[in-house]
């Protein structure tokens, strides 16, 4: 395998909540990783082990309390708010549970509205199409079903070509057959379009069609490993 | 429900009102002012009339008054009055007479002896020589210096006045005169042969009187005096002239019955002074009026001359009527303003409980979850809406009354002479206010409430579903260009605006609100301005205005106020006679009351002779009328009217209709053809002065005998001014409640659109939008929306200034409704700048939008 480039270094980086009173909470203890261009990660850990909170700080959204968060050389984690908005703006896609499409933006204008701060974006028809919503474009979400709306919030993350393109549980409100066809078309793009993908689950089925697998526990990275031959997702068994 | 139950309900009641305090604040502040407005304009009201009704009850203040021409006495009118006033009450005499009283307009009443009708209200200061049957006492108006009456001279008990008395009362004839020319001393002159001559007095008592109520520059104040008083100070003048036999003899022959109707003949004796001639009646049961008033009618139109100069109840004089008048506005104006506010209230306990049941979504599904009964929970609700509600009702209720009539004071002490404010609180109104405010808010929170509260738990625990309103668009594929940030946040705002329309409508109708009452508030200052700077009276073209005492025959040219200064320098150009007297006009068996104007020719005393003041080009065969009394008639050009004036009956063509705020009725000249013979008589004058030291000229003018007061535009203008000074409060009061108004309503929509969209901002955050950027769609919205009010509250400023003032017209003048550019341009900027600025303080907020909290749970 010809060597990797790496995208993200993570150093030493911590999150502790309420530092110093008495509810203090270390969602993230310590962590050290890298993170390859082109990659399809996966996160996984049980609940409140901080996978959110440090797919958070990658995505720019917040900032962690120690430690560094390098991005292309870039020291991310000393940006000011101004710059995490560029960041994010330049850099990221982001894909949630609930969608969080906007329910008076048509999907191809919920698109278009990424799309409108990006340098060189994709077109967003073009990228709609990808996700298969070619003929749903001028649909409103509430018109859509679940895992419509999800590819959409998809679209929408992609149109700017990130760098990129984080996920938290984007199949969670999904039941399994469409998750899969989710992951199967994330793992796509990953390919496609050189696009590092972090999606954060606590299916470790899901985790099973993962080129790298990162488990989360207590804040800290139990074990991370390199799979050579990830499942296919439609492969899995939920 | 148990105990436990009901504690909980508590507890989220009372975290609910902490987490929306600035709301709940909103309501309890607006609709606390619309309460304290209506309350207290009540309590105004209440009290204006019971202060009004306990000075006439005091002074026991005839009910009608009869009033007989005091130069033309009839023996037998005594009994026969008498007989018929008996049948429905008792009746009093005084001699009544509009005189002089140390240069200023007033009435005279003297009695034999302190009346029981008409007495005074009060009595405020008396010295200890006053007496039932020795008095002379003044009204306390005339000891103060107030915004109407320009007083100088320093009235107090004790102190010397002096009274015009006009001696064509005295009834002489040539061949009289020469007989008691022989009784003077030698060198004197006949006093009788004067025009007028002057008493004194000293003063004994400063009083309040139910007469003088009005403290209006046109109605003069009465004041009372004794007969033994009158007499002696009589006697006093005229034996300045006569010799001590010639005043013995006139005495006995003259003047020994004045007013003593019953003793000795005074109408056999050569000189006499007339007696009683204005009867006060009292009535037992005023439902009699009428039918006294019209056997009176009946008794004097039988005689072969008819010598009644005038019947009135006490409510039709002419400060009854003002009086009556301002206890009518008192009531309506509670009525007309307040209900905006409390709308006001109402539109914004609407927007917080929607808002708030929106939010408590979650809150309504546990609870129901937990087994709590649709009814309970709105109990809750009801609970919540009726304590907020009851808190600013009584914040408002005990507030006003306190409040409301010692501000509205200020007006009243300028206008009415009254005793101390009585607070008349209006119980039966408050309780059903309060009621209304409660069963309105109840109303309101069910019928935001009703959907949410229906809904199965688990439906409240869901996302509330969106309507979507628009239809997906067939596809074209299409390659868009860049995409434009701008152009999307337009289409955002757009489709917000319309997929909530409830909401939209109520931030429109804030906005319109708002516009409409700021137009109206300075429209009605722009109309009142209009009318005191265009009216022919105060807008002359005169620089000073006169008003002669009584009856000052000023048909002279070389009138005696050549006025000049130091250096001999005329400070008068010259002069325009003018009158303005109140008559009834009638046209189609329809009276209107009014007043004429006679407008005398200009008078030069130096410079351009042709000089013409407004309404100058007046022609001489036909009258002019004003816009208000042409209303009140129906009167077109070319229509003709009738009216009565100085003895004449005139028919006349109206060739002109003109607008007028002060200077209603007709206009005419002195030299009109219409009239029989020229009018040569005026009350006053306007003056054009060479303007070097004018104040010189008024104080020297006021110096004259016959000059009863000078003002200048200014002092008129403020004279008008004062008749509307209850609008004018009015005015002010609605520009801060549109303030408050757009304040509240876009702060509280504001909020609620902002707190919607939370979520919406926050993934805007995080896919990189800078905080402008997601300023845009919101500030596109609700400044979409202030605009789109604000216009649509132009066009309504006008319609409502209209309402407003049609509900508070006032009798004497007739507002030119009039809105200015500069007002429109005004009440649009201002509206739109709050917008501006409560939306820029809102758009503070995106910061401290949280993106993960935001967006981590479902709603
Ligand atoms: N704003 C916060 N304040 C305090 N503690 C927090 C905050 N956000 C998260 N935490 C705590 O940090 C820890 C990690 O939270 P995080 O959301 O990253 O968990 P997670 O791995 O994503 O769990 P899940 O699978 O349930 O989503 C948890 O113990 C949580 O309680
Ligand atoms: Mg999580």
């Amino acid at each position: 395998m010809e060597q990797e480039e790496v995208i993200i270094k993570i150093n030493n980086l911590s999150k502790i909540y309420n530092e110093g009173k008495e509810n203090e909470v270390r969602a993230l203890n310590s962590v050290s990783f890298n993170l390859n261009k082109g990659e399809f990660t996966v996160i996984l850990g049980p609940s409140g082990a901080g996978k959110s909170t440090l797919l958070n700080i990658l995505g720019g959204m917040d900032t962690p309390s120690y430690g560094d968060f390098i991005f292309e050389d870039a020291n991310v984690s000393k940006y000011n708010p101004e710059e995490l908005t560029m960041f994010r703006r330049k850099k990221i896609g982001f894909v949630f549970q609930f969608y969080n499409l906007i329910a008076n933006l048509s999907a191809v204008e919920n698109v278009q509205l990424a799309s409108a701060l990006a340098d060189d974006p994709f077109d967003s028809y073009d990228i709609l199409e990808k996700v298969g919503l070619a003929k749903r474009v001028n649909n409103f979400p509430p018109q859509l079903s679940g895992g419509e709306q999800q590819r959409v919030a998809i679209a929408r993350a992609l149109v700017k070509k990130p760098q990129l393109l984080l996920c938290d549980e984007p199949t969670g409100a999904l039941d399994s057959k469409t998750g899969s066809t989710i992951i199967a078309l994330l793992k796509d793009i990953s390919k496609e379009f050189n696009i590092s993908v972090v999606m954060v689950t606590h299916n470790a089925k899901i985790a099973e069609c993962a080129e790298r697998l990162i488990i989360v526990r207590d804040g800290r990275i139990d074990t991370d490993t390199t799979n050579k031959n990830p499942k296919k997702p439609e492969e899995i068994n939920w | 429900m148990k105990k436990e139950a009901r504690k909980l309900l508590l507890k989220l009641g009372l975290s609910t009102i902490k987490q929306n305090w600035k709301q709940f604040l909103a309501i309890v502040g607006i609709g606390g002012l619309a309460i304290n407005l209506f309350v207290g304009l009540l309590t105004n009201a209440s009290s204006f009339e019971y202060r009004v009704h306990s000075m006439h009850k005091d002074g026991n203040v005839a009910d009608v008054f009869l009033t007989l021409d005091p130069r033309n006495p009839d023996p037998n009118d005594l009994d026969k009055i008498q007989d018929i006033a008996a049948k429905y009450g008792y009746s009093e005499e005084r001699f009544y007479t509009l005189t002089g009283l140390s240069s200023k307009n007033a009435l005279c009443a003297i009695s034999y002896s302190m009346p029981s009708i008409s007495a005074p209200s009060e009595i405020i200061k008396a010295s200890p020589k006053q007496t039932d049957h020795n008095f002379f006492i003044i009204d306390e108006v005339l000891c103060e210096s107030n915004a109407i009456s320009t007083q100088t001279i320093d009235f107090d008990v004790g102190k010397i006045c002096d009274v015009t008395i006009d001696t064509s009362y005295f009834s002489l004839s040539e061949e009289d005169l020469n007989q008691i020319d022989v009784l003077l001393k030698t060198g004197a002159k006949n006093p009788f042969r004067q025009d007028k001559f002057i008493l004194n007095f000293e003063i004994t008592g400063i009083m309040k009187h139910p007469e003088n109520i009005s403290r209006a520059a046109y109605s003069p104040c009465l004041f009372m005096c004794s007969n033994s008083v009158f007499r002696n100070s009589l006697r006093d003048k005229l034996a300045e002239s006569f010799t001590e036999l010639g005043l013995r003899t006139i005495w006995r022959e003259g003047f020994e019955g004045i007013l003593n109707w019953g003793d000795g003949d005074p109408y056999g004796s050569t000189i006499s002074f007339p007696t009683g001639n204005q009867f006060l009646m009292k009535l037992y049961d005023k439902k009699n009026k009428d039918k006294l008033m019209n056997e009176l009618e009946t008794y004097f139109s039988s005689k072969a001359v008819d010598n009644h100069l005038m019947l009135q109840a006490i409510d039709d004089t002419s400060g009854g009527m003002e009086v009556n008048q301002d206890i009518k506005q008192s009531y309506q104006l509670a009525f007309a303003f307040p209900l905006i506010f409390f709308l006001v209230a109402i539109l914004i306990i609407l927007t917080t409980f929607r808002q708030l049941i929106l939010k408590d979504r979650n809150q309504i599904g546990t609870l129901k979850g937990l087994g709590f009964k649709n009814k309970e929970i709105y109990l809750y609700y009801f609970l919540l809406v009726g304590t907020i509600t009851t808190v600013s009702f009584l914040i408002g209720a005990i507030s006003g009354p306190f409040l409301i009539p010692f501000l509205l004071e200020m007006k009243y002490k300028i206008l009415y002479t009254l005793p101390g404010i009585t607070i008349v609180f209006p119980w039966f109104y408050a309780f059903l206010t309060w009621l209304a405010f409660i069963a309105i808010s109840i109303l309101i929170t069910w019928y935001v409430s009703r959907k949410e509260i229906k809904l199965k738990p688990v439906e409240s625990m869901r996302p509330k579903e969106i309507n979507v309103i628009f239809k997906a668009k067939r596809i074209k594929k299409k390659k868009t260009d860049k995409a434009n940030t701008f152009k999307l946040a337009t289409h955002l705002a757009f489709r917000n605006m319309i997929s909530d329309p409830v909401k939209s409508l109520m931030v429109l109708l804030g906005m319109i609100g708002c516009t409409a009452l700021l137009c109206c508030g300075f429209g009605i200052e722009d109309t009142i301005n209009k009318g005191i700077n265009d009216d022919p009276f105060v807008h002359s073209g005169a620089n000073m205005t006169l008003a002669y005492v009584y009856e000052q025959d000023n048909s002279k040219t070389d009138i005696d106020f050549k006025v000049e200064d130091d250096e001999g320098e005329l400070l008068i150009n010259g002069y325009q006679p003018y009158s303005r007297v109140a008559l009834e006009i009638n046209h189609n068996s329809i009276s209107y009351s009014s007043y004429i104007q006679v407008m005398g020719e200009y008078r030069a005393f130096q410079g351009d002779s042709n000089i013409h003041y407004s309404m100058s080009n007046l022609p001489k065969d036909s009258v002019y009328l004003s816009s208000k009394v042409a209303r009140k008639l129906s009167v077109k050009v070319n229509d003709t009217i009738s009216f009565e004036y100085s003895g004449q009956r005139i028919e006349a063509k109206v060739s002109k209709i003109y607008d007028a705020f002060y200077a209603n009725g007709i206009m005419i000249l002195g030299e009109s053809t219409l009239f029989s013979e020229p009018i040569t008589k005026y009350e006053g004058a306007w003056l054009n002065l060479t303007n070097k030291n004018n104040e010189l000229v008024r104080e020297k003018l006021t110096d004259l005998s016959y000059v009863g007061s000078a003002e200048t535009p200014e002092g008129w203008a403020k004279i008008v001014n004062d008749a509307v000074s209850s609008i004018s409060i009015i005015t002010n009061a609605v520009k801060v409640f549109a303030l408050l108004l757009a304040t509240i309503a876009l702060y509280n929509l504001g909020l609620m659109n902002f707190n919607e969209r939370i979520r919406e901002i926050a993934t805007m955050k995080v896919l990189g939008f800078k905080k402008k950027e997601v300023s845009a769609s919101l500030l596109i919205e609700t400044l979409t929306l202030t605009f789109v009010g604000a216009a649509i509250g132009l066009t309504l400023g006008m319609p409502f200034m209209v309402t407003v003032l049609t509900i508070n017209e006032v009798g004497m003048v007739d507002y030119i409704y009039t809105v200015t550019t500069l007002t429109y341009v005004f009440s649009f900027l201002f509206t739109f700048l709050v917008g501006v600025l409560i939306n820029g303080l809102l758009m503070l907020k995106i910061r401290g939008i949280k993106m993960i909290e935001s967006l981590k749970s479902v709603e």
